[in-house]
């Protein structure tokens, strides 16, 4: 299991009474609140990173371990990215594993595909492709979410 | 002198074999057009080694699978390995007593980019398709 914070996390929160209540409500109230840092449309691909990660060796037939922690912590920032603003209209991504310790994060939207592919260090590998064809692609080295955002972006009409 | 130098000896109709899962996402996708399953471009990459192919002229199909009683088989040309700019180099090693093929490409490292693999993939053909449940008995299990 990756330690990362796919995990609920447990708080409490002091809730004011509402203004104009009545003296029973008054008193306001501790609230136990938890936060699960994933949306719905997540969490099958937050599940299906961790399957990635139980994979045997030789998964592939050609001697691969299952795909590196740095790989699968990096498919969770990028996903946990999703949520942020101007992406929500973005389809998921299908994840799979990739030959080496990566994963592939593959995007489809009209005639556009974006491919992420993570390396087994956490580095990503991008690929744009456009009416079938491969237009652009480069390596990210030690990639900030902002960086991906804008080759999301790129998806969205 | 080059790291990597691709052998002239291995004709441009030599077919090449590489193993994929038939029901594996990571190795196959459904054709947009005819809806049939098609190798993506997860069949030939790899993150951190160079890919590797068999030799269908060296080889048959019981030998490549001896070991692997659930995968299927991919082939592409050498002639299509070669336009999409990567080079093909024998493998020295002796692996399960077959001789294998690397697929360099031209970057220093030999890796296939994303672009490349998709390159090989989308011209990749199936040898032998198969979908062998996980939880079946191999076909050759004693």
């Amino acid at each position: 299991m990756t330690g990362l914070s796919n995990t609920a996390t447990m708080s409490f929160r002091y809730v004011e009474p509402p203004a104009g209540a009545g003296r029973d409500a008054a008193q306001g109230q501790w609230s136990e609140v938890i936060d699960w840092p994933w949306g719905a449309r997540q969490i099958p691909l937050v599940q299906r990173l961790l399957t990635l990660e139980n994979l045997p060796k030789d998964w592939d037939s050609y001697g691969s371990q299952p795909p590196s922690k740095a790989a699968i912590a990096m498919g969770f920032t990028l996903l946990k990215g999703l949520d942020d603003g101007g992406l929500e209209n973005l389809t998921m991504p299908r994840i799979n594993p990739v030959s080496g310790g990566g994963i592939l994060l593959e995007w489809e939207s009209g005639q556009r595909e974006l491919e992420l592919e993570v390396l087994s260090d956490g580095d990503v590998r991008y690929l744009k492709i456009e009416g079938g064809e491969p237009v652009q692609e480069d390596t990210v080295t030690h990639p900030m979410f902002s960086q991906m955002r804008g080759l999301l972006l790129w998806l969205m009409p | 002198m080059a790291l990597w130098q691709n052998d002239a000896s291995i004709s441009d109709d030599e077919i090449l074999w590489r193993r994929v899962l038939a029901d594996d996402p990571a190795h196959v996708k459904k054709d947009p057009v005819t809806g049939e399953p098609r190798p993506n471009s997860g069949a030939f990459r790899s993150s951190k080694e160079i890919t590797s192919v068999g030799i269908a002229s060296l080889t048959t199909i019981d030998d490549f699978l001896a070991s692997y009683p659930r995968h299927s088989i991919v082939g592409i040309t050498a002639r299509v390995v070669r336009e999409a700019g990567c080079m093909l180099v024998r493998d020295r090693i002796e692996n399960e007593g077959q001789e294998h093929i690397h697929i360099v490409a031209s970057r220093t490292d030999g890796i296939l980019t994303g672009g490349e693999a998709r390159k090989l993939a989308d011209r990749a053909q199936w040898v032998l398709y198969r979908i062998v449940p996980r939880t079946a008995t191999p076909p050759n299990a004693v």
